[in-house]
């Protein structure tokens, strides 16, 4: 009898560690960017500093984009630069295609630096 | 006989002296010598190229030499990277054939469609035979094959690509091995965020050879959250040696001159490449100047969303004594500050019985004076005029109106440069001879014409009441001051880096002062910290009226103004935001300090707590995330002399060679230069594990041993 009873709790917790995975699987964005906000299994007893430290660093990184986006804004020449940028990764798409390659992340890295002039001014 | 004897003993005492010679004479190998000089190999000039604008900056302010190549515009040669006297390509095996660099940064991976396959064959050449180094700084992590004969594999970093995005967490992956050589400089504990575009990898680690037979092995130092490779060390391999034929830094990420993870990394860029071997240096600085010591600030008021004149702060002793403790604390908590210690810029008017008096006498026995001559010995001081008065230019009409007293004569301006240095004598401040040298006249004053509007409240019709200014590269500097400056010996000049044209660490050549030597002008940066507020509170309110609030009021959407915020900030946003600013300051390796003003010291709550500690403990906190580096704290005129040394530096023409066989530098210059700063001769001072030299050059070359601190 206890060795059935051990054996239905082992299932149990395995369902659950499943589940878990399952749910945090599901939750998690698209595999293209490590985005440092990867849902994690909370750690049990995950204590107030380390949910005071996760705010922080939150606080820290949206700061650190709107001085990124601002820096970015007030220089001259970025808007040239990134449409070189946009052109360049372009042209090695095509190498990288007749070379037999995939050339749809260069393609996204000029997607990027064009988008990125479009949206120079843009509601943050 | 004889004749016989006579005639073979003079061939045999030649044979004999001739494999002598052969014995005893070094193999006839080369030079084994690069010069120090780096090649920057771009796609394009500054506009078209963002790697170039990231790291000119870089070289240029390290005091590296350097020579751009544009991949573009020109075909690379191998007579451009080594060439005999007469111009022709030579290798490192011939006798006197030189390396012309010692270090190759490109600024893109692939270099497409400009750099031909045969480009990179000589440049790959170039490393293998000298034993240079490259650097990537971005790009795709490419593999190309040549379409046309000799075919084969002639650019390839042992990478596949993996994904791409524009936020990374990255995390420090440093061999043991290389500890001690590479980015000993960052906070290895801490993750390095990455905020622009990235395409990340992973080390193949296959048998694939380029078609000179080599294997690339590579070896992440950054890598994603999930172990991708961001930047690497790629070394080629032959299945002859176990050393490897070429070295390569690939940097994957996207990097700009403004981007926090493109100053951590970019030292380490050229540091790596150059084997810590170069001519220039980098040091870490922070100067904090509190200006208007002895007078009051009129305060801003939250009710009003302006200025009070009415309500005015001036520091008291109290003040002074918790700026001592404070002082104290901030370097206990943050030893990389060393003995810090801030610097008043102050007005001695303030701290004499009648300012209006000819002849100043110190009020010794105020309470705000007895305080700072008691703590004398706790901070630096530099002048900042004795009334605190403004030397913009008079208005052109005698009597037109203006918002601000004019001087009208040398004499006038004179006088509130050498009455406050009585009044610095008077207090026994310390430094007083070296300080001479150095003005910081209030508000930068005399620097720009802000053509008799400066007070907004005085002219709502005006927006902007700085949108008339005239700017100090279009004549708007006050010629009475800057003479007035000659005349009273000072050779440096503060300016508000915010200011066009006052950016620049220049000599003010365009105007003339009447004497033979020009003023230095020595920028400062601005920050958000007000002249007029002395608690949390009254920040907050007056930052969110400037950079939200005055917007909405105009019917103006905020998060479409640059240099407006999207939402209201409260004080620990503010703070968070103005650290990340200085931070980025600080990595740009200059020298200039940051300014503040005497209200921002005024003690605020039951802690002592003050603006200015506030400020300064979230910089280094933000700091000491990615640096480890001691920060150098030097007094404003010690910031003159470095600055004057490195502008006299760069215009003088530096030869150096590194002999890597008897592994010695050798300098000379066409001028004498005494104080050229090199980095990795031995004897030099210990910095962030490398050693940074001062040395004398002329024209006379003389040899200093390498000692690249591999062990440090």
């Amino acid at each position: 009898m206890m060795k059935h009873i051990q054996a239905a709790k082992t299932i149990v917790a395995l369902l659950i560690v499943f589940l878990a995975v399952a749910m945090g699987a599901a939750a998690s964005p698209p595999a293209r960017a490590d985005t440092g906000e990867t849902p994690e299994l909370a750690p049990v007893g995950k204590n107030a500093d380390e949910i005071k430290q996760a705010d922080n660093e939150k606080h820290r990184k949206k700061i650190r984009e709107e001085n990124d986006r601002e820096l970015k804004l007030r220089e001259p020449l970025y808007p040239q630069q990134a449409r070189s940028l946009a052109k360049h990764y372009k042209e090695t798409a095509a190498i990288v295609a007749r070379q037999g390659g995939n050339p749809r992340p260069l393609l996204d890295a000029a997607s990027y630096f064009e988008k990125g002039l479009d949206n120079r001014v843009s509601v943050r | 006989m004889k004749k016989y004897l006579n005639t073979k003993y003079p061939l045999l005492v030649s044979l004999a002296m001739w494999g002598a010679l052969i014995v005893l004479a070094p193999p006839a190998l080369a030079d084994n010598a690069v010069k120090l000089k780096v090649l920057v190999i771009s796609t394009g000039d500054m506009a078209e190229d963002l790697g170039l604008a990231y790291i000119k900056p870089v070289l240029e302010e390290m005091g590296v030499l350097y020579q751009v190549f544009d991949a573009g515009k020109q075909d690379l040669t191998a007579a451009a990277l080594a060439s005999t006297p007469a111009g022709t390509a030579c290798k490192a095996e011939e006798k006197g054939c030189i390396g012309n660099y010692n270090g190759i940064i490109l600024t893109d991976a692939d270099l497409d469609p400009n750099f031909t396959p045969a480009e990179w064959d000589i440049l790959h050449d170039y490393q293998k035979n000298f034993g240079v180094r490259q650097t990537v700084l971005s790009g795709w992590p490419a593999t190309y094959s040549d379409p046309q004969p000799p075919y084969g594999v002639y650019l390839d970093y042992g990478l596949a690509y993996s994904s791409s995005g524009n936020d990374y967490d990255a995390r420090w992956t440093i061999p043991a091995a290389y500890s001690k050589e590479v980015f000993e400089y960052v906070n290895r504990g801490n993750p390095l965020p990455v905020t622009d575009f990235a395409f990340a990898a992973i080390p193949r680690d296959d048998a694939s050879s380029l078609r000179d037979g080599s294997v690339p092995k590579v070896e992440p130092l950054l890598r994603t959250r999930n172990g991708e490779a961001l930047v690497s060390i790629v070394r080629y391999m032959m299945p002859s040696r176990t050393t490897p034929v070429r070295e390569v830094m690939i940097s994957t990420i996207t990097h700009a001159p403004f981007l926090l993870h493109s100053k951590v990394l970019a030292y380490e860029f050229v540091n790596w490449v150059t084997q810590g071997v170069f001519v220039g240096a980098r040091r870490i600085y922070m100067a904090a100047h509190s200006d208007d010591l002895f007078i009051a600030n009129s305060l801003w008021d939250p009710a009003l969303d302006r200025i009070d004149v009415a309500n005015t702060y001036r520091l008291k002793g109290d003040d002074i004594n918790n700026a001592v403790s404070k002082q104290l604390a901030f370097r206990a908590a943050h030893p990389v500050a060393g003995t810090f210690k801030l610097d008043f810029a102050f007005n001695g008017s303030g701290a004499t019985i009648d300012p209006q008096a000819s002849i100043p006498a110190a009020n010794l026995s105020e309470d705000l004076v007895a305080a700072v001559v008691a703590n004398k010995a706790h901070f630096r001081f530099i002048n900042h005029t004795y009334g605190h008065a403004d030397m913009d230019k008079a208005p052109v009409s005698a009597g037109a109106a203006c918002d601000y007293s004019t001087f009208t004569t040398i004499a006038t301006i004179q006088a509130e440069i050498t009455r406050n240095r009585t009044v610095w004598g008077l207090l026994g401040l310390p430094e007083e001879s070296q300080n001479n040298r150095v003005l910081v006249s209030g508000k930068h004053s005399g620097l720009r014409d802000p053509k008799c509007t400066e007070n907004p409240a005085l002219h709502p019709e005006m927006f902007d009441v700085q949108a008339d200014d005239v700017p100090f590269d279009e004549g708007g500097a006050n010629p009475l001051f800057l003479q007035a400056a000659a005349s009273a010996g000072v050779d440096y000049l503060a300016s508000d880096s915010s200011q066009r044209a006052q950016n620049i660490e220049q000599y003010i050549t365009r105007y003339d002062d009447g004497s033979q030597m020009d003023r230095l002008l020595l920028p400062r940066w601005p920050t958000n910290i007000f002249y007029n507020v002395t608690h949390p509170l009254q920040l907050k309110d007056e930052y969110n009226y400037l950079y939200y609030e005055r917007f909405v009021k105009a019917g103006q959407n905020p998060c479409e103004i640059p240099g407006a915020i999207c939402s209201p900030r409260d004080y620990t946003e503010i703070l968070a935001a103005e650290a990340d600013v200085a931070l980025r300051h600080m990595l740009t390796f200059n020298k200039w300090p940051h300014f503040f003003h005497q209200a921002n010291l005024a003690r605020y709550d039951e802690s002592g707590n003050t603006l200015q500690f506030d400020w300064l403990n979230a910089v280094f906190a933000e700091y000491e995330r990615v640096f480890n580096l001691p920060v150098e704290n030097y007094p404003y005129y010690q910031i003159g002399d470095y600055t004057r040394e490195s502008l006299y530096t760069k215009s003088a023409s530096i030869q150096a060679t590194w002999n890597r066989t008897t592994n010695q530098v050798t300098l000379s210059a066409d001028k004498a230069v005494p104080n050229l700063l090199v980095t990795g001769l031995s004897g030099g001072d210990l910095y962030g594990g490398q050693f940074i030299s001062r040395i004398t050059v002329d024209s006379s070359s003389r040899a200093f041993p390498v000692d690249q601190a591999l062990r440090q």
